[in-house]
């Protein structure tokens, strides 16, 4: 039973506790009062007068007198039963307005403690910026008080771990572009001193090193551009432009992308019968699922293993699932899995992830990675269905 | 408390109906015969035999057969009980005629008409299919103890009883036509 219906049922308990007590003893007194004018033996005695009188005036008078005296018996229960409807009207009458009232008093009420809920359902969704409104009620507004400041708590903690985390992640990131940029180094480095000393000191075989030497160097400088290049597409990448579209598109495009390892049997996509629309762009959300196949089909090797990749709706969601039968992630890559530079492979750049979840959170979805058991890996992506993505926007 | 109810509401009559009004032409006017039904409570009989004066007043409308009313104004008959205290007797006033009646069956045709003639029959046109409504109603009685008024259309729970009588046209009036 909701606060509001308590509130009113009290209300109207309190009200019928109040009038019923009166209505009954006023009932009462009524009663009362008219037996106690009703007697029989007056009757009688103004009957016996009016027979014998002979004067017409005094005649007239007891008439009359009888006249009002039987009336008076003859009319108490109709008069009663006025009384009682009077009476039940006016208590239907009290328990209306108390009903009216206590409806009022109970919107005021419950009024703060639904703003404290809905805020408290956006703040579980990630809107930390809501705020109650003040209320006049003393020990509403405590509560609305204590619920504001704890709001303002979880905003600046919040803010506070970001910060954190965006500082820790630059740190990832410059220790790895940093131990990516030395790896090469020392090579060209001991090439370019070996080739100086063949130079000056042996030059008969100098022509074969020097080729050799540079084949080396220029497959670094390689290494490194393609490195660059993977980063400089990720820092690029454009906001999407969202459109209806049907997401079995985009998994049926990987078939085709893939068609040899399908063909294979190395990749298998399930697709159900019935449209799956979205609000997407359709290339990003194919770059990001390609992503998705090939790192499932690299996971697995070129023997043996299967990536499926399954299509389904639920609730107002899509749910798209990569799943391969590979080794797995390590443990404590999975929280870190999807920040730039991050690889579960040797010699991987670690921006494919980061570009899947940049797409994923882009159509207000969301991307997250477990461990199959019992063994290989789980990419699932959840993506509003169009009617949802349309109310937010 | 229902027990309670119970007898404050046993006054109360069951549902006051009036029957189907019977339309004939008697001395060349429309004349409307009808009865209400169950118009008697215990204390209807018990304000009538105070001495109260107890007024039923009919009123009879002229309908055309499309409900609009017919050129007539609606009429109004007024009947009348009073018992005399030191007799015991009754004096009944039915529209002009007053009679005296000593017991209970006698006064009853107060809630009765009974070929009582309305309306000239030249007032419906030939062949204008009409009907006749009958409503009735108690006037409120005067309380000498208090001054006030009390409405006894309370005994019928203000329900005014009403019935219309069958369609008919002249011709079929003057094919009735009943004596003087």
């Amino acid at each position: 039973m909701s606060l509001r219906l308590r509130f009113i049922l009290s209300a109207m308990m309190l009200v019928l506790a109040g009038v019923l007590p009166v209505g009954w003893y006023a009932m009462s007194a009524i009663d009362q009062s008219m037996r106690f004018w009703h007697d029989a033996q007056v009757g009688d005695a103004l009957q016996q007068s009016l027979v014998n009188l002979d004067d017409p005036v005094v005649r007239k008078q007891v008439n009359e007198a009888l006249i009002r005296y039987k009336q008076l018996g003859a009319l108490q229960r109709p008069l009663e039963r006025r009384t009682l409807l009077m009476g039940g009207l006016l208590t239907a009458l009290i328990l209306l307005l108390a009903t009216v009232v206590s409806w009022a008093l109970a919107v005021q009420l419950t009024r703060p403690l639904r703003s404290v809920a809905n805020a408290a359902q956006k703040i579980a969704r990630g809107d930390l910026t809501q705020r109650v409104p003040p209320s006049r009620i003393r020990e509403i507004a405590t509560l609305v008080n204590a619920f504001n400041d704890m709001v303002t708590g979880l905003r600046e903690s919040h803010e506070a771990l970001a910060r954190a985390e965006r500082r820790a992640a630059w740190q990832d990131i410059a220790r790895a572009i940093a131990h990516e940029i030395k790896n090469p180094l020392t090579p060209m480095r001991l090439t370019t001193q070996r080739l100086r000393e063949r130079f000056t000191d042996n030059r008969q075989r100098f022509e074969e090193s020097f080729m050799r030497s540079t084949d080396m160097v220029l497959a670094e400088i390689d290494r490194l551009e393609r490195l660059a290049n993977a980063f400089s597409t990720f820092a690029k990448m454009p906001a999407p432009v969202l459109a209806p579209m049907d997401v079995r598109g985009v998994v049926s495009d990987m078939g085709e992308l893939f068609a040899a390892e399908r063909e294979q049997g190395r990749l298998e996509l399930l697709l159900p019968e019935h449209p799956v629309p979205i609000m997407g762009d359709r290339e990003q959300l194919k770059q990001a699922l390609l992503n998705l196949v090939k790192n499932g089909l690299e996971a697995i090797g070129a023997e043996g293993g299967k990536v499926t990749v399954s299509l389904a709706t639920a609730r107002d969601e899509v749910l798209i699932e990569v799943r391969d039968t590979g080794p797995g992630i390590p443990h404590e890559m999975l929280k870190s899995l999807f920040r730039p530079y991050v690889s579960t492979k040797p010699g991987g750049s670690g921006i494919g992830l980061a570009v899947v979840d940049r797409v994923i959170t882009d159509h207000q979805g969301r991307v997250v990675a477990r461990n199959a058991a019992p063994y290989g890996a789980i990419f699932e992506v959840r993506l509003p269905l169009e009617k949802r993505l349309t109310k937010g926007s | 408390m229902l027990a309670v109810l119970g007898i404050f509401f046993s006054g109360v009559n069951q549902r006051v109906e009036m029957s189907l009004p019977v339309v004939e032409l008697r001395q060349e006017r429309i004349a409307v015969s009808c009865v209400l039904q169950r118009p008697f409570s215990d204390d209807l009989l018990n304000i009538i035999d105070s001495g109260t004066p107890v007024e039923l007043t009919f009123i009879c409308r002229l309908r055309k057969a499309d409900g609009t009313p017919a050129s007539p104004p609606d009429t109004t008959v007024k009947h009348r009980v009073v018992k005399d205290l030191a007799t015991g007797t009754y004096e009944i006033t039915l529209g002009r005629r007053t009679l005296i009646a000593s017991r209970f069956t006698e006064y009853s045709q107060i809630f009765r008409l009974e070929t009582v003639p309305l309306w000239p029959v030249g007032a419906i046109n030939p062949g204008m299919s009409c009907f006749v409504e009958v409503s009735a109603a108690l006037e409120p009685i005067h309380i000498h103890a208090t001054g006030q008024q009390y409405d006894l259309m309370a005994l019928w729970n203000y329900r005014v009883p009403k019935n219309r009588s069958a369609a008919f046209t002249r011709a079929m009036l003057e094919r009735r036509q009943v004596g003087p």
